[in-house]
């Protein structure tokens, strides 16, 4: 026994934490941040001010553009570069000699190792769960501020414009920094142990992948400095395109958010597909595993319709495009459509995480196998497949065209039925 | 087992259906959305139930003995069973489909032909006008009982400008429809029951959304047909006659206080006491209060909020409104 625990403790004496590379300023990490966020924002204010100077557009200082290219565009990359997520990357790119990172399942040496750049996929789960729950907590702190202002008739604490945006940015906290996130940390964290994989397929990418989680909760948050986002999360046109300017925020926060869930979703495609432990074919694989599958497959396909539908709204708002503007021939339902072309998938990639984790609990804790492990398997495929034919069913009452509307209901009570497969299984 | 659960369920399923959850029906097409509503809901409860009360039964049942360390049974795969509990919740769905695509297409057909209304949505208040050789204009919807109305909807101001997405709703009507600039929507109400319902928008539209609320009155036919006939009369009458009923049903009482009307609305500006208030930028009090119903916007008196919307009123009227209520004022 002694001898295991010597060992042990001279592995650890071995490793030890990374020797800091570099001068403080220079080494990766939040101080190197703290300088780069605000040189990029410059140099995004630096390009649109310069542009809009040559072109002779009066002011040349218009703040608005400024805050979105600098602002939300380039700080926040600013800030990924000086935590250090692109430093491999860089190196290697430039051609210095690349600092490999430790991957003898030392992940985290102190607490310390939580609030930095780190490529182990355990690390990255917890990294993931407590971002979560903080901004969980803030959403939740958010609700009990909209239920104190209905506690009694009238307005009592704040403007409706205020009370709109408390609603909004805590259901846009809710879905996008807490319920798609969380499930994204749990299987970061199990995922690579049920496979039987060391790692994720690309921990740096998965790295990154976390770190732009903090910025998209933190933009959505300041929406509230900018009034506001008050549209709700669903941000219909052309309402979102009448907001004050905080809409942008929420704009941008779920281009980061999203871009965020695509990497994730990437890197547990490419782990599941190659990287299974000899043995661990697609149907010996745990059924937590194909929800997240599954869920990826989702992610990967329906989240650049969101995307798309928040480039629309800003574009709008920012550069004075017509797509939702009925008296240029815009088309509002184009953004429903688009909108909930992801949205509705999103309900999905909400819920087949939470059916793995349940078939997993009860299938343990029964001490028995599952009934009908193919089925269960397919089911989920089959609601991936269906879950993308049904958006249209949060339009019934929207004004399109009517005949949509009974083949939509179809699609919906089918998807009822692999649904309750996964039930009765 | 099987029983017990099957009892537990129709017990629940005949509860939910005997208490009074939903609001008074008062349309046909209700009649048509709440069978579709029972039979999914009933269906949806009866299962739930069937499957809670077996999930709770087992639990209690075949729960672990202490020191029970044992696995269970590796029961698993029977085609038999799997077959039944997909084509089961297929054929209930199937039933429920064909059931509201039935019940869709009915509530989309008027019956015989339809009362024509126009409705004007805008942030944040419903405008409904009764096309015809004399144009009425009301904030309030009128229906005749047991006849089809069929609502054309726009989302736009009064200079045909877009507005954003509305949605009407009256919840004794059942049906929802949304507004959406651009694009007219239409809507078919068939009232059974005379009444005072809600008008409620439900797409967020923005500040004064939870304002944005009106009502519909169903009358009898000949009630309507007297109402329509006391409008037209009404508008084309003598002026203070008109301005009055203007005033009336324009809505301006629910806001407004002004003695003449027998108004006592405190949400806006005391309209009694207009003569003796600053009139902004040396305008005549006619004019003035002409152009706070075309553009309240113009000009906001301090303290009160951006909630009145403008209103694009037949000349007629719009005159005898005016005369009406500077009249009105200078009685006091």
């Amino acid at each position: 026994l002694s001898t295991s625990e010597t060992t042990h403790a001279q592995v650890h004496a071995e490793h030890g934490a990374p020797p800091p590379p570099g001068h403080l300023l220079l080494r990766g990490g939040w101080v190197r941040a703290l300088w780069m966020v605000p040189l990029f924002f410059f140099i995004g204010m630096g390009i649109v001010v310069g542009l809009r100077a040559l072109a002779g557009w009066d002011p040349a200082l218009d703040w608005e553009v400024v805050i979105v290219v600098g602002g939300l565009t380039l700080a926040p990359i600013g800030f990924l570069a000086g935590i250090g997520a692109f430093d491999y990357w860089t190196r290697y790119a430039l051609g210095f000699p690349t600092r490999p990172e430790d991957h003898s399942s030392h992940g985290a040496y102190s607490w310390k190792d939580y609030f930095r750049v780190n490529t182990d996929h355990k690390v990255i789960g917890i990294q993931y769960v407590s971002t979560t729950i903080f901004f969980f907590l803030a959403g939740g702190l958010m609700a009990m501020l909209v239920r104190a202002e209905l506690a009694r008739p009238e307005t009592n604490f704040y403007d409706t414009q205020t009370y709109n945006e408390l609603f909004s940015v805590h259901a846009s906290l809710m879905i996008f920094l807490f319920v798609i996130p969380a499930f994204a940390g749990l299987a970061n964290f199990v995922v690579p142990l049920m496979l039987g994989a060391p790692d994720m397929a690309f921990p740096r990418l998965n790295a990154l992948s976390y770190w732009l989680l903090p910025i998209a909760g933190i933009m959505m948050l300041s929406s509230f400095f900018f009034p506001g986002f008050g549209a709700g999360w669903t941000n219909y046109a052309p309402l979102s395109v009448d907001q004050p300017f905080g809409n942008v925020f929420f704009s941008m926060a779920v281009q980061w958010a999203g871009a965020s869930s695509i990497m994730t979703a990437l890197n547990f495609l490419v782990t599941i597909i190659t990287m299974r432990a000899p043995g661990m074919t697609f149907w010996r694989m745990p059924l937590l595993v194909w929800a997240n599958f599954t869920t990826s497959l989702l992610v990967v396909v329906a989240t650049p319709f969101i995307a798309g539908s928040q480039f629309f709204v800003m574009f709008d708002k920012v550069m004075h495009t017509n797509f939702f503007d009925v008296s240029e021939n815009g088309y509002v339902l184009g953004y429903q459509h688009i909108f909930w072309f992801y949205s509705h998938p999103a309900v999905y990639i909400m819920m087949l995480p939470g059916f793995g984790i349940a078939s997993e609990v009860i299938s343990t804790f029964s001490r028995k196998p599952i009934f009908g492990y193919r089925l269960m398997a397919l089911s989920l495929m089959a609601i991936l497949v269906l879950g993308f034919s049904v958006w249209a069913h949060h339009m019934f009452v929207s004004g399109m065209s009517t005949y949509l509307r009974v083949p939509m209901m179809v699609t919906t009570l089918l998807i009822a039925v692999p649904t309750g497969i996964k039930v009765f299984s | 087992l099987i029983s017990i659960a099957l009892i537990v369920a129709a017990a629940t399923t005949a509860i939910a259906y005997f208490v009074d959850w939903l609001p008074e029906q008062a349309s046909e097409e209700r009649q048509g959305m709440d069978l579709v509503f029972w039979v999914t809901v009933g269906i949806c409860i009866f299962v739930f139930s069937v499957v809670a009360s077996v999930s709770i039964y087992s639990g209690i049942k075949f729960r672990v003995r202490p020191d029970d360390d044992s696995d269970g049974p590796p029961i698993h795969g029977h085609t038999g069973l799997e077959i039944l509990w997909t084509a089961v919740p297929t054929a209930l769905v199937t039933v429920i489909a064909v059931l509201s695509a039935v019940v869709l297409a009915q509530n989309d057909r008027a019956k015989g032909t339809p009362l024509r209304v126009d409705v004007r949505a805008q942030q944040y208040a419903w405008q409904f006008t009764y096309p015809g050789k004399q144009k009425v204009t009301s904030t309030v919807l009128y229906l005749p009982k047991g006849r089809s109305t069929k609502l054309y909807m726009r989302s736009e101001h009064a200079d045909g400008t877009p507005d954003v997405i509305h949605s009407f709703w009256v919840p004794e009507f059942g049906q929802k429809q949304d507004v959406v600039p651009g694009i007219v929507t239409t809507l078919v109400i068939t009232p059974t029951k005379l009444g005072d319902f809600r008008v409620i928008c439900t797409e967020l539209c923005g500040l004064g959304h939870a304002l944005m609320r009106t009502r519909a009155i169903v009358l009898s036919p000949e009630g309507f047909n007297a109402w329509i006939k006391k409008q037209r009369e009404a508008a084309g009458g003598p002026p203070g006659q008109a301005g009055e009923a203007a005033f009336k049903s324009l809505g301006c009482v629910a806001c407004h206080t002004l003695t003449a009307a027998g108004a006592t609305g405190k949400v806006g500006p005391d309209l009694d006491n207009l003569d003796k208030e600053s009139i902004p930028g040396g305008q005549s009090l006619e004019a003035y209060v002409r152009q706070s119903i075309q553009d309240p916007s113009a000009y906001r008196r301090p303290g009160y909020a951006a909630q009145m919307p403008p209103f694009d009123l037949p000349k007629a009227q719009l005159d005898a409104l005016v005369a009406f209520v500077v009249e009105s004022a200078k009685q006091h």
